[in-house]
Order: structure tokens, then C-alpha cells, then sequence
């Protein structure tokens, strides 16, 4: 449907011409009411690995440019009789520079590892200095292994690349697919003599991302396809999230608002989540991932 | 069912026992344009001498009984036709077919004794109909090509959805609540062009009607307007052919006797050809191409659309006529390369078999088999070895009666029974690839059935008093679920003189299928869905009354206060998957509305300038709260269960048509159009959603309250000139016309657009159409 809403606004384009004259867009004045500030948070429990949090807050539409962190919760997130707390700690980079991001860790990241207990209800809970209050349960995926990917040449040594996997049959289960290339880019900074140099960093560029559900699919094996775009020697890393409803809706209504902001033809649309006193998500994800080069 | 016979028996009995017992006699017949035969819909035959009148039906029949004198004097007219009069010494009951010949300009204009101008409209008991001749249409300027839908949005009471669109908006109502009917076949979707133009080829097409309110009987199945088009019949006098070359399209229609004065027949068609235009851009770019990433240039898509039009009719005899018609109808949309192709096609097709019978020259019944399909497809086909294909289709099969009774002269009564059989496609998949890894399908299909029965009594009390009484209880199945519903109609008209009328009317309307479309435009993927056990039928009733005045001798004023209850709305929740969905039923969402609101309707139809301005003062709201939804969650609620305009309401709409015609040669036109904006939505917050998993944080704008602000308002105008041509063939006109002719920057959607950078926002503003010329050539022989 993406594709097509791409398509009508081309064919429009073409018909009216918009896009080509300072006509067919102008800047105007909006004079939106006061936005009450709501809490934002991100939580992704993946087995193994140590419990993660951001939160932050929205923002005004016209307001002050900011990155709205909220660095003075108390947070935690418990399962059965345990208790994780999340301290607030701002990522030290390599080069020693400090990044006040927002990112909430365990007091003791060898406690707090995410356990392999599917069964688990995780809670979450926050409460910031001002006194406002968030839960959230959720519970842990297991993850949906990648059988194999294959990939096909045309006649313009151009390849496309199939993901394949086997969807359970017992039950309904929803999915976040993302395909990478892995790639090189020149990046210009001024070092610390204030001179301009260029390095080339290997970066990961993302190609797709995108979710499904199995309705058409269940308990079968399943093919993500892409186009005729890689070439030999390409290192593509395909990725396939195993996740619940709950973050599957919430990134769907993500898409949908940013697409109704831009697109003619959409109903924007609140943001569904399963944070009760605000908004974003807490979540079990399941990670099954495969690098290759194509030959 | 049978108290409801034994009040008829009563009415009846009552209503003819006041008649006086004098001898009558009734004279029957068509009246029909002299120089092709068509019939004239809506032509009055009046007798000033015995003040009787009454109008032809929608098949150009009618009836009038005249007491015994020594000459009755009857006078015939139409709107753009010279009044023609007869005399009659009645001896016994008449069969006559009256003729009329058209004005060739208001210039020709006759006046005829005892002719009143706005007679048929002050003396109607018809409220909330709007008329739109083809004549008109064709006069008034346009986005490039003649529109009969858009030509309706300039009445009052009657909005577009938005810059360009043809779907239409009634009194609150939204735009899957018209019933759109071609020759009685239902149109499930009347646009082209994602909404930019209607599917009705101006040539091919009678008349008009629009009833926002006061619905006859005879209409059941949608909620807030009737919008009735009828096809020309076919020259049956001489072979003769019109057409036009326009900058969008090109038409040509062909008609004939097939045999002189019993039968015709005519044959429309018009094509766009944007795609001629588009391939040549295409190939002038096609080593520029985007996909390189370089920002170059991305390939059109192609894009055309036709029409088809055919009818022919035949009299049988004296007594029985029947006429056959058809259109067909295409928007082909494809992309091509050599990986990747992708088609898109949608249209209707409707059918329609006709059979008139007059049993008498009191009882006249038409019988109708209508067959009606809209449908979509798209294809999509990867490498040569991927397909997939989606698709929906509603088809459905329509068998009518409906009997036209004069038992006297104060009575006119409709009764008929129809049966339809819908059957639903609903998001059909295919998928596959050749080495069979990937084979699924899904979709739903459903066959429901929808009856009405109806009858309604068109009472002249006395001199001062009419009223029309009726009733129609529709019914609806699909899957073991019944509904049933009973539909009250009821007008009335008091004359407070020949010149001035008030008039009232209530009617309850039911919709059993609803469209599945979470668009603010009409996109011809929205399918037809039918009620079910969960999903209940909409209803709505309507509340209306006004006054109708003559002013001076040249001017008609209306004006009309509705109020209507809308119940049962449908819509879908937030994040709802319309798109190939095999459990729709969860997502729609259940709730209320209502509208209210008054229109000022004022026309001029007779001397050198015509035109009229409409002005609509209205409220229009909704409220999801889960009253009405037996399995209600919170995340269903709208708005969070608070109350809502829908995006079409519009507090103040103002439109001012006005056409001169200077001399035989030369006619100028104009109209503006008023409006407050658009309610809609935009964000009031905004979050940055971090989302590590692709280290691409994203600024998420946050909705709260369902369009609470208003678009800035809409305001244009177009004008034309039309230059007429006598040539030894026929005729022709070159039309000039200009779109938005002071160049007004009328908002199609807001946006804000964000720089994560800086976090920086700008509102920003789309227009579509800037002042456009357009230029049309226009032939007849």
C-alpha cells in the first residue's frame, strides 16, 4: 500500500505538476494548544542480555529544541520474586566523551541479565521525582531460527536475496524483519588540531524493515525476498525479530502517525502501546540473525 | 404487515370519499423533446382553467384526470424547452405523446399565458431535491472536463471532500452514504482518478437528480442522498453524433433510430490520455533514472481512464416499451520495468433491463432487472518469478417492480418491491512464486440478500394542502443474521399562495453494506462489506422543514433547516489493517452522530443571466464511545469517547453560479465557492521513539484530539467563455474555461515537516491546482 500511495502521489505530481513550483508548497503558521508531556519508554528484554531502558519525554510541537531525557526515575523491572532497579547512566565513548542518553542500566549488569524463563511475567515500573507513575508487563519470545538464505543473479550480475523460515503453526505469531548491507563511507571531522580529515568507516545500512504477520502463513515456511539490488562480494546481514503483539501494533501505529504527517491519503492515528501512564513499549524480542557475502 | 394494509384500506377509502362525483376523464401519455424523441423527465402537464397538474415520471409517463368540460386548456413545459398548450374536448380517456421543442437560447424565450414560473417547484411536496440539467453542467466551468458530480457540490447542502474531489458530502452524511444509481443500477464507485473526476460522461447523460432529504419511497439502501442519473434514450428521429476534444479527454457519442419513432439507440465513449503525455516524458528521461540513487528522475506511471455507454429501447406496442443499457468503465494504472510490474485496474460495470407497461392510462409499471460490479485488481509481478494479486469485488443482481397509480385526481401513489443479491469479494490474495516456495491465498466472500417494499401516496387534501405519505420497510440477510427496518416518509406542503409554500418531511433511511476505508480520500481500494451479526445495520433519520417563495417574477428563494440522527456510524480503529484483512470484523468501531444545519437556496432559471447562490449554515458531529459495540474495548474508542467533527464539516459553504448568455454566440460563466476548512487532525506533541534495534531514532508526531483544527478556508473561482458555431454540418462551441482563476492557494493537506538535526519543525501547506486553463471543442450533427 506504501508503494501505491508512492504511485498516486507520483501520478498526481504529474498531472498537476506539484513539486516543480514554489506554488504547490508554502510555509504556514500553526497555532497548536499546549501539549501536556507525556513519559516515553523503551524497554526490549532479549534473553542474555542485560536489561535496557530509555525513557524521555514528549516534546511540544513548536517547542524548544531539546532532547527530552528523563534521567531522575526510579526504575525497575521484576519477575517472579526478583527486582532488577535501573539506574540512570550516561555512555561514556570511546574517546571519552560523555552522552547523556537517556539509557537506564542494572545497578549490577551481572544480575541483570535477562533469564531464559519463558514463562515469566515481567513487570515494569517507573516513578519519576514529580511523581508520575508507569507499568508494563510483558513476556519473553523464543526465537524463530533463519533456515537458510539464498540469493540469485540476473543477467546484469545484479542478485536478489531470499530469507527463508518456518513459521509455528500453534500459534499467532508476528515478526520484525531487517536486511542490512554492510558497507564503507568517507566520513570528514576536524581532529583535535583542528584540522579536516577523512576516514572511511565501515558502516551498516539499512535496506529493509519491516513487519509481518503469519495470517497467510502459518506453520509454514516462510520467504522475505528482496530486489535485484547486491551485487558479488556484498556483505548483507539478514535479521529476523520474533515479537508479540503488543510492539508489533505499537510499531505499526509509529509508522502509521509519522505516515499521516506526510501523506495526503492517511488517518493519523494514536500511538497504541502497552504502557499504562504513557506512551512506548516494553518488550520481549527473539533474534535470530545471518551475515553472508554473496559469491 | 397487515394493520399496515388495513391503514392503506382506510386511507384510501377516506381520502376518495371526498372526492366530488363528477365526471373525469384522464389524458396519459409521454412528452418528449421534438427533435430527437427523447422523453422529458419531470416535464409539467397543467390545466391553469381547473388548476390540475402534474409532472411526468422518471420513464417521461404521465397522468392527468380532467373533469368533463367543453375545452380544457393543458399546458406543457420544460426547464430550457418552449412551452407548448393543447386544447381538449374530453370525451372519453386520452393516450397523447406532447412534444417540446428546446430553446436554442434563452433568447428564444416564450411566454405563455397562465405560465408561472416556479410553479412545479413551490407546489411540489419534494423537499431537498436538487436539480441539475446536462445543459447546465456543460455551460458551468470546470477542472478541464464537464463533471456532473462536481456541478452538485455548488448546491447548497451539498460539499466536496476536498480539493478537486468529486465524492460529495450531504448534510453531515459522509460520502459511502450516497446512493448513486445510473438508470438504476448502483454505482459503487462513482470517481476516477482517486476521486478527481466522476465516472458519468457528460454526453451520455439525461438528467440529474439529488435528494438530500424527503427521500421517495421508492429509495432505500443509504443513509444521507439519493444521487438518480438518468441516460439519454437515443435520437429516434434522425442518426446524429456529438463529442468533444478536451485537454484531459476526448469524447464521441453516436445516436440513431433503429427504427423511426419506435426505437433508438446511442453509444458514448471518452478516454483520458494523460499516458501519451507521460510515456513521451518518460522516455525523454528514461537514461536519468533515480534508481541509481543520483536523485534523477523517477519513471510516471501509466495512467488512463474510459467510459462506455450503450442503450438502446424499443416500443413494443402502444403500451410496452422496454430499453436496455449498459456502462463500462476503466482506470488502468501500470509500472513497467524490467524487474519489476505492477498493474492497477479498477471500474464498475452496471446493466440494466427495463420494461414499461402501461396497464391503463391510471396504471403504469416499470419493471427492472439491474446488474451492477465494481471491482479492483492489482498485480505485482517480481523477476518473472514472483506474483502476487489482490483484489475485491461487490456484484450485485437487482430485480425491481414498481407500479405508478392514479386512482383519481388528488392521488398519486407508488408502491413496488425489489430484491437485490449482493455478493462480496473481500481482500482476495494470491501469491506465488515459481519454485513453489511461496504459495498462499486468502479472502473472504460473502452472498447477503437486501429486500424492500414500499408505498407512498402523493395526497392533494385541497387547494392549499398536499401531502405525501409512505412508507418502506427494508430487510437484509447474510449468514443466518436478519435485520429488518421500518422507514417512515412523510412530507407535506401548505400553499400560502401560488407564490409562496412551507413544507416539512421526516424520513428514516437504512444502510445495510458499509465501505471499509480509513482514507480521508476515496481510493478505489475501499471494499463494500455487509452487515453481519456484529456489524449492525446505520440508520439515520431526518427531520426537515422550509419555506418556498417566487420573488418578483424572476426569482426563487429556499430555504430549508435540517436536523439528522445518525445511528450505527461505522469506522476503524487506530492502526486497523483494512488491507487484505481475513477478520475485518474486528476493526470496526461503532458510534453515533448528528448533523444539523439551515441552506438558502436562491435561483434565477429564466432571462439572459441564470444562475443561483446557495448558502449552508451546518453543524455535522460523531462519538465513538462504545455504545454500540457489544464487545467493546477501550482501544476501540475514538477520540477517546469524546464527541468530534468529521473531517467534511463545514460550518459555512457558499457557492454563486451565475451564466449569462450574451447573444446566440457567445455565453459567459462563473462560479465561486466558499468554504470553512477541512476539521482536521495535526499533532500537538511529538516523541523521539529511540528504537536501537536499527540505531535510527525516529521523531513520532503525538495526535490527541480528532480534528480540532480547521484547514484555512477554501475559496476560488472559475469562469468561461463559451463561443457557439453554426456550421452546414450542426453545430459546435469552443469553451474556455479557467480553473482557480485568481490563482488561490487552497490547502490539500498540511504537514509539518521535522529536521531530526535540530529538531527543528516547519508547518508546511500543499496545494494541488494553481490557475488552469483549459480549452474544449465541442461538436454536434
Amino acid at each position: 500500500m506504501k508503494r501505491l500511495n508512492i504511485y498516486v502521489l507520483a501520478l498526481l505530481a504529474a498531472t498537476t505538476g506539484f513539486g516543480c513550483s514554489d506554488f504547490f508548497q508554502t510555509d504556514i503558521e500553526l497555532d497548536l494548544p499546549p501539549h501536556e508531556r507525556q513519559l516515553v519508554v523503551e524497554c526490549y528484554l532479549q534473553p542474555n542480555f542485560p536489561i535496557l531502558l530509555s525513557l524521555t519525554e514528549t516534546l511540544e510541537y513548536f517547542g524548544q529544541p531539546e532532547l527530552p531525557l528523563v534521567n531522575d526515575a526510579e526504575v525497575s523491572v521484576s519477575w517472579r520474586n526478583r527486582t532488577v532497579n535501573l539506574i540512570y547512566g550516561p555512555l561514556v565513548l570511546p574517546d571519552g566523551t560523555v552522552l547523556d542518553s537517556g539509557i537506564y542500566q542494572p545497578e549490577n549488569l551481572l544480575t541483570g541479565i535477562v533469564p531464559e524463563d519463558y514463562n515469566a511475567t515481567f513487570t515494569l515500573n517507573v516513578r519519576t521525582k514529580d511523581g508520575r507513575e508507569l507499568t508494563a508487563e510483558t513476556q519473553l519470545l523464543r526465537e524463530v531460527p533463519i533456515d537458510r538464505i539464498e540469493w540469485e543473479f540476473n543477467d546484469d550480475s545484479l542478485a536478489f536475496v531470499l530469507t527463508r523460515f518456518f513459521d509455528d503453526g500453534g500459534q499467532n505469531n508476528y515478526y520484525r524483519r531487517l536486511f542490512q548491507v554492510r558497507d564503507f563511507q568517507v566520513e570528514r571531522f576536524v581532529d583535535g588540531q583542528g584540522q579536516v580529515v577523512s576516514d572511511t568507516i565501515r558502516v551498516v545500512n539499512d535496506e529493509q524493515d519491516f513487519t509481518a504477520d503469519d495470517r497467510f502463513s502459518n506453520g509454514e515456511l516462510v520467504t522475505f525476498g528482496t530486489g535485484f539490488n547486491y551485487e558479488k562480494g556484498d556483505t548483507v546481514i539478514s535479521t529476523l525479530y520474533h515479537i508479540n503483539r503488543e510492539y508489533y501494533d505499537f510499531l505499526n501505529t509509529v509508522d502509521d502517525a509519522v505516515a499521516a504527517n506526510s501523506n495526503p491519503f492517511g488517518q493519523p492515528s494514536r500511538i497504541i502501546s502497552n504502557i499504562q501512564g504513557g506512551t512506548g513499549i516494553f518488550t520481549g524480542i527473539a533474534v535470530s540473525r545471518q551475515e553472508r557475502i554473496i559469491e | 404487515m397487515q394493520k399496515i394494509r388495513l391503514l392503506l384500506g382506510i386511507w384510501l377509502l377516506f381520502s376518495c370519499s371526498l372526492l366530488a362525483q363528477e365526471t373525469t376523464y384522464t389524458l396519459s401519455g409521454y412528452v418528449k423533446d421534438m427533435d430527437n424523441g427523447e422523453n422529458l423527465i419531470g416535464a409539467s402537464v397543467y390545466s391553469a382553467q381547473l388548476k390540475v397538474g402534474t409532472l411526468t415520471n422518471e420513464y417521461g409517463f404521465f397522468s392527468l384526470r380532467l373533469r368533463s368540460e367543453d375545452s380544457v386548456k393543458v399546458i406543457f413545459s420544460y426547464a430550457g424547452y418552449t412551452p407548448g398548450s393543447k386544447t381538449y374536448l374530453l370525451k372519453k380517456d386520452l393516450q397523447e405523446t406532447l412534444y417540446l421543442t428546446p430553446e436554442t437560447s434563452v433568447l428564444d424565450e416564450v411566454v405563455i399565458e397562465g405560465k408561472q414560473t416556479y410553479k412545479e417547484e413551490i407546489a411540489s411536496t419534494q423537499m431537498g431535491l436538487a436539480t441539475i440539467s446536462v445543459r447546465e453542467a456543460k455551460l458551468i466551468p470546470a477542472l478541464g472536463e464537464v463533471d456532473i458530480l462536481k456541478t452538485l457540490q455548488l448546491k447548497p447542502g451539498v460539499q466536496s471532500g476536498g480539493e478537486g474531489q468529486a465524492g460529495i458530502f450531504v448534510r453531515g452524511g459522509s460520502n459511502d452514504q450516497n446512493l448513486i444509481v445510473l438508470d438504476e443500477a448502483v454505482v459503487y464507485n462513482a470517481t476516477h482518478l482517486f476521486g478527481l473526476f466522476s465516472t458519468f460522461n457528460s454526453d451520455a447523460v439525461k438528467d440529474v437528480n439529488l435528494y438530500k432529504g424527503g427521500f421517495p419511497a421508492q429509495y432505500g439502501g443509504r443513509l444521507s442522498s439519493v444521487i438518480d442519473v438518468r441516460l439519454k434514450e437515443g435520437n429516434r428521429q434522425r442518426f446524429a453524433g456529438s463529442g468533444g476534444i478536451g485537454l484531459i479527454a476526448s469524447r464521441l457519442t453516436l445516436e440513431g433510430p433503429i427504427k423511426k419513432e419506435k426505437g433508438s439507440f446511442i453509444l458514448s465513449g471518452r478516454r483520458t490520455y494523460f499516458d501519451l503525455i507521460t510515456r513521451q516524458i518518460n522516455r525523454a528521461n528514461e537514461n536519468n533514472d533515480s534508481d541509481d540513487g543520483d536523485g534523477g528522475f523517477s519513471q510516471i506511471p501509466d495512467y488512463y481512464f474510459y467510459d462506455l455507454n450503450a442503450k438502446v429501447n424499443y416500443d413494443l406496442g402502444e403500451n410496452d416499451r422496454i430499453f436496455i443499457s449498459g456502462y463500462f468503465g476503466r482506470d488502468v494504472f501500470g509500472f513497467d520495468d524490467d524487474n519489476f510490474n505492477f498493474d492497477f485496474l479498477w471500474g464498475n460495470v452496471t446493466t440494466t433491463a427495463r420494461w414499461n407497461h402501461l396497464f391503463n392510462s391510471r396504471l403504469f409499471v416499470n419493471t427492472t432487472f439491474t446488474y451492477s460490479d465494481y471491482d479492483y485488481v492489482i498485480r505485482n509481478e517480481f523477476a518473472q518469478a514472483f506474483r502476487f494479486e489482490v483484489g475485491s469485488q461487490i456484484r450485485d443482481m437487482n430485480l425491481k417492480t414498481d407500479f405508478y397509480w392514479l386512482p383519481n385526481e388528488q392521488h398519486t401513489i407508488r408502491y413496488g418491491v425489489n430484491v437485490v443479491r449482493h455478493e462480496f469479494d473481500v481482500g482476495r490474495l494470491e501469491a506465488g512464486s515459481d519454485d513453489g516456495t511461496i504459495n498462499f491465498s486468502a479472502g473472504q466472500s460473502f452472498v447477503a440478500e437486501e429486500f424492500g417494499v414500499y408505498v407512498a401516496d402523493d395526497y392533494e387534501v385541497n387547494d392549499k394542502l398536499k401531502v405525501n405519505v409512505g412508507a418502506r420497510i427494508s430487510g437484509f440477510h447474510n449468514s443466518g443474521t436478519w435485520y429488518w427496518g421500518f422507514e417512515p416518509r412523510f412530507s407535506a406542503r401548505y400553499s400560502l399562495s401560488e407564490k409562496v409554500s412551507f413544507k416539512a418531511g421526516v424520513t428514516r433511511m437504512f444502510q445495510y453494506i458499509h465501505l471499509v476505508g480509513n482514507s480521508a480520500a476515496s481510493l478505489p481500494t475501499d471494499v463494500w462489506y455487509p452487515s453481519n451479526e456484529r456489524i449492525k445495520p446505520q440508520s439515520a433519520t431526518q427531520v426537515a422543514g422550509g419555506i418556498t417563495f417566487q420573488l418578483g417574477e424572476q426569482w426563487l428563494v429556499t430555504n430549508e433547516v435540517f436536523y439528522k440522527w445518525l445511528g450505527n456510524q461505522v469506522d476503524f480503529r487506530d492502526g486497523a489493517q483494512l488491507f487484505v484483512n481475513d477478520n475485518l470484523d474486528d476493526e470496526f468501531v461503532f458510534g453515533r452522530g448528528w448533523a444539523y444545519g439551515n441552506e438558502l437556496y436562491i435561483q434565477k432559471k429564466v432571462g439572459r443571466i441564470t444562475g443561483w447562490i446557495g448558502y449552508t449554515l451546518a453543524w455535522s458531529w460523531r462519538v465513538f464511545d462504545g455504545t454500540f459495540s457489544g464487545e467493546f474495548r477501550e482501544l476501540d474508542a475514538i477520540n477517546e469517547g469524546r464527541k468530534f467533527h468529521p473531517r467534511f464539516d463545514r460550518r459555512h459553504d457558499v457557492s454563486v453560479v451565475a451564466l449569462y448568455e450574451l447573444n446566440d454566440r457567445w455565453s459567459l460563466t462563473a462560479t465561486w465557492v466558499y468554504g470553512t476548512g477541512n476539521a482536521i487532525t495535526l499533532p500537538t506533541g511529538r516523541a523521539v521513539v529511540l528504537d536501537p534495534i536499527t540505531s535510527d531514532p525516529r521523531l513520532v508526531p503525538i495526535y490527541e484530539d480528532r480534528n480540532s483544527f480547521r484547514a484555512p478556508a477554501y475559496h476560488r473561482m472559475d469562469a468561461g467563455v463559451v463561443y457557439n458555431m453554426t456550421n452546414k454540418w450542426g453545430s459546435s462551441d469552443l469553451t474556455l474555461s479557467f480553473y482557480n482563476l485568481y490563482n488561490r492557494r487552497n490547502a490539500y493537506f498540511i504537514f509539518i515537516e521535522d529536521d531530526f538535526e535540530t529538531l527543528q519543525s516547519q508547518a508546511r501547506q500543499v496545494q494541488l491546482f494553481p490557475i488552469i486553463p483549459s480549452i474544449t471543442y465541442n461538436f454536434k450533427f
